[in-house]
């Protein structure tokens, strides 16, 4: 709520009634989050190798790296994470990511 | 990133090693027990995945092949003198992960191009926990593997193993290595499971 009414008394007068113009004042950062959603890319390192990754928790990475379901284990910055715990983990930039698995893709 | 390697001592069994290691947190365990008939390794095998499966912590047994297979172990862990790794992977297939021991950064070439998942890279000082030791590697060796690893362009994780203890982390893990195999530092605390919470403590960034 404070931010909304901050964007508004910011407007000149005569305008704050016009929601377009509020709209266009914060529009270039929501337009850019909108073209860039899904091209989201941060790097992480995976198996000490600068990785480029759109996922943001371990279980998104497992699918884009499309993980078998057996023989595999995870650590984020040394800690060994349970599969069951995959989801609720999340990966932020520069994480230092170890798989070690079975199938050596790469 | 933390695998403990089962053992026995006065007060604590095979299992019991695990349990408190478990409880510690760690959730990537390996049952060792040389010189031990697979008969006798089964039941506790079967007991030890249990533990592990309860709490999602990966389970590997040492030199046991059929018996990894056998009992569906996340994987298998091989010394020098076990079998190969690239005769373990096809009787294994890619559904189970391969460790293999290493000395020289020779063998975790030649581990990495048999098809292993992870190297145990050792011993860093001498102990009596394994019996027929190659030469220690103190920080210096590790160093010196880790970057003819990057040369090489082989990027698999490695643990570091052999005598270390909670004070010696920090500077291994500078070297490079990717984790920390811990066996006797554990069990020979005066309370294993807070030395466990305390050394996974250490490796958090």
């Amino acid at each position: 709520m404070p931010a909304q009414g901050k964007v508004t008394s910011d407007l000149p007068h005569g305008k704050n009634k016009q929601p377009r113009v509020v709209n266009d004042s914060v529009c270039p950062t929501i337009r850019g989050c909108f073209i860039y959603t899904l091209f989201i890319y941060m790097d992480i390192n995976i198996n000490s190798k600068k990785t480029s990754i759109t996922s943001t928790n371990l279980q998104e990475l497992a699918q884009e790296m499309s993980l078998p379901e057996k023989g595999v284990a995870v650590a984020i910055n040394n800690q060994m994470i349970p599969r069951t715990e995959w989801a609720n983990t999340p990966i932020a930039e520069g994480a230092d990511v170890i798989i070690i698995k079975a199938a050596c893709g790469g | 990133m933390l695998q403990f390697i089962s053992h026995y001592t006065e007060r604590y069994s095979y299992l019991d090693s695990i349990r408190l290691a478990l409880e510690g947190g760690c959730r990537w365990i390996q049952l060792r027990m040389k010189d031990t008939p697979d008969e006798e390794v089964r039941p506790v095998a079967i007991e030890a995945l249990q533990m592990c499966r309860d709490v999602g912590a990966t389970f590997i047994i040492d030199d046991r092949v059929e018996l990894v297979k056998e009992l569906g172990a996340d994987g298998v862990h091989l010394g020098k003198n076990d079998m190969p790794i690239s005769e373990a992977r096809k009787v294994l297939g890619s559904a189970f992960i391969i460790g293999g021991t290493a000395n020289t950064f020779e063998d975790v070439k030649a581990h990495y191009e048999a098809s292993a998942n992870y190297i145990g890279c050792g011993p860093f000082r001498f102990t009596t926990t394994k019996k027929n030791l190659s030469p220690v590697l103190g920080l210096e060796g590790y160093r010196h593997i880790v970057e003819q690893m990057e040369e090489a362009n082989i990027h698999l994780p490695i643990v570091a193993i052999g005598g270390i203890t909670a004070e010696d982390i920090p500077a291994i893990m500078q070297t490079g290595v990717t984790g920390i195999a811990l066996s006797g530092t554990i069990l020979h605390a005066e309370k294993p499971i807070d030395e466990m919470k305390k050394i996974i403590n250490i490796t958090k960034p």
